[in-house]
């Protein structure tokens, strides 16, 4: 907000450079998003959207927007987790780890990857399970192949238990149960049609998929969930992306932090244009033409010094809005050929690689928004277990799913400890009286 | 919410998790059974 429009400035302008805003707003409101398409049943082409929030790549703005999701604030949980990624965007923290990887691979157990933004990450010390935890990458576990997974391989010692998608017909304990399989991809874009129509079938057919959470930190990991990690050459799109590609090694975020934002905003030194990253500007974005057009506004206030030595040639084209407010001193040195060219309003940190605009850095994808995280992330947790011996009985104490409206849980007693087999599955036991509403029945999607 | 198993056997090895049914936001006679929790294990011995 400037001074002078009648409102108070909130932002001291010599913070700027030194401090990151997050604003915690209803809702993201986004032109027609290239990602949703007629034959999903989800629509988000008109604003507000339902995405978690987004941020600049990198630079010094976040908006966390989760308005539209449930009780109008999403839970305590996923405000926290979406505040930590959008602030890794801030700080050059991609969906994968690297540029042009692909979002929601198991190797990389980050609040990053969407795998784990909502559902958290988990550590598991014999047979307990933490709460969900709330985490940046720790540690570069190995790469994977998905036309090639071998399950006896794992990916060695993690820091936490990692997550994956399997088939849902070769998901023991999803199809023993019906489960309902994912009807978006992991990183929010929709299936194809024959994805989705396998999804909603009755019973869902091969290409239909579901999240499959691990239960181990070590040791061999059960691909395709069909209750034994033994074998030597799985084919499966695990980060659910639609196809089956090679998944790049994960990386440790916490040494990749990258906290500098200085220019994050509009500035001269900036370096980008609208429609481009910042490498496609550096690449492509060189002129030789020799004019100067200024045709929008352009407000120039140097408070400090201000000293640009041009031995070369220096094309600037200011095609919209540009303004530029030097509080200290500025200095540019060109010896070659320079040329900056603003066709909006567009800075390094504007054009937005958080969570929703598709870019050629980050690889494609789609947004997490509410309907994502309904579709695959979404699971209650047994938050507290007591056991009476005298009374025979065991008290679970249930924390609701972080996004969706729950109509009832269905709690089940197996015996033995995990992996569960599946003659322990198929002797299972309901406990309890579904909550809160017994009358309601769970049918198949259609 | 608090679940409660009143028939609990002795000298086993148990274990729990628990399936919430959702509300579908696009089709609200249909709702979804995504996510199953982590699993909690029980000694009763």
């Amino acid at each position: 907000v400037r001074e002078g429009d009648g409102l108070c400035r909130r932002f001291d302008h010599n913070r700027r450079y030194t401090h990151r805003y997050a604003l915690f707003a209803h809702a993201l409101g986004l032109p027609a998003a290239t990602t949703n398409l007629d034959e999903t049943p989800y629509d988000d082409r008109v604003t507000p959207t339902r995405a978690s929030g987004i941020a600049d790549f990198p630079g010094g703005d976040l908006m966390v927007t989760l308005g539209r999701w449930d009780d109008f604030t999403a839970t305590p949980f996923v405000q926290a987790s979406t505040l930590m990624h959008e602030f890794g965007h801030t700080a050059y923290l991609r969906h994968s780890g690297f540029a042009g990887g692909q979002n929601c691979k198991p190797n990389y157990e980050s609040v990053m990857n969407y795998l784990f933004q909502v559902r958290g990450l988990f550590t598991v010390t014999g047979t307990s399970i933490s709460d969900p935890i709330v985490d940046y990458s720790r540690q570069e576990l190995p790469a994977l192949s998905e036309p090639t997974l071998d399950e006896t391989a794992g990916l060695g010692t993690m820091a936490y238990a990692t997550r994956w998608f399997a088939p849902w017909e070769s998901s023991l304990i999803d199809k023993t149960l019906t489960t309902t399989p994912a009807k978006r991809h992991c990183d929010g874009s929709p299936l194809s049609g024959a994805e989705l129509t396998d999804a909603l079938k009755t019973p869902p057919g091969p290409l239909a998929m579901t999240r499959f959470d691990g239960t181990s930190m070590t040791g061999a990991i059960d691909w395709n969930a069909d209750g034994a990690g033994d074998d030597a050459s799985v084919a499966q799109d695990i980060s659910f992306s639609g196809a089956q590609t090679a998944l790049g090694a994960g990386v440790n975020d916490w040494t990749l932090l990258d906290l500098r934002q200085v220019g994050g905003r509009r500035n001269v030194a900036s370096l980008n244009a609208a429609g481009s990253g910042l490498f496609g500007a550096l690449s492509a974005g060189l002129d030789t033409r020799d004019y100067m057009s200024v045709t929008g506004g352009f407000d120039v206030d140097f408070l400090g010094t201000f000293d640009v030595d041009f031995l070369g040639s220096f094309d600037l084209e200011f095609l919209g809005g540009f303004d530029v407010e030097f509080l200290g001193g500025f200095d540019v040195d060109f010896l070659g050929g320079f040329d900056v060219e603003f066709l909006g309003d567009a800075g390094m940190g504007e054009n937005g690689l958080g969570d929703v605009v598709p870019d050629a850095v980050n690889g494609p994808h789609g947004d997490l928004n509410l309907d994502t995280a309904i579709s695959y992330g979404n699971a209650p947790h047994i938050q507290q277990l007591v056991w009476n011996k005298q009374a025979k009985t065991t008290t679970l104490t249930v924390r609701r799913p972080h996004a969706g409206k729950v109509l009832s849980y269905e709690a089940y007693r197996v015996e033995g400890g995990f992996p569960i087999t599946a003659t322990a599955l198929a002797q299972r036991v309901q406990v309890g009286t579904p909550w809160p509403f017994p009358q309601a029945t769970r049918r198949r999607p259609r | 919410v608090t679940i409660v198993d009143t028939n609990v056997p002795n000298n086993r090895l148990l274990t729990y998790f628990v399936l919430a049914v959702v509300e579908n936001p696009n089709d609200l006679d249909a709702p979804d059974a995504h996510g199953i929790s982590a699993y909690r294990v029980l000694n009763t011995k």
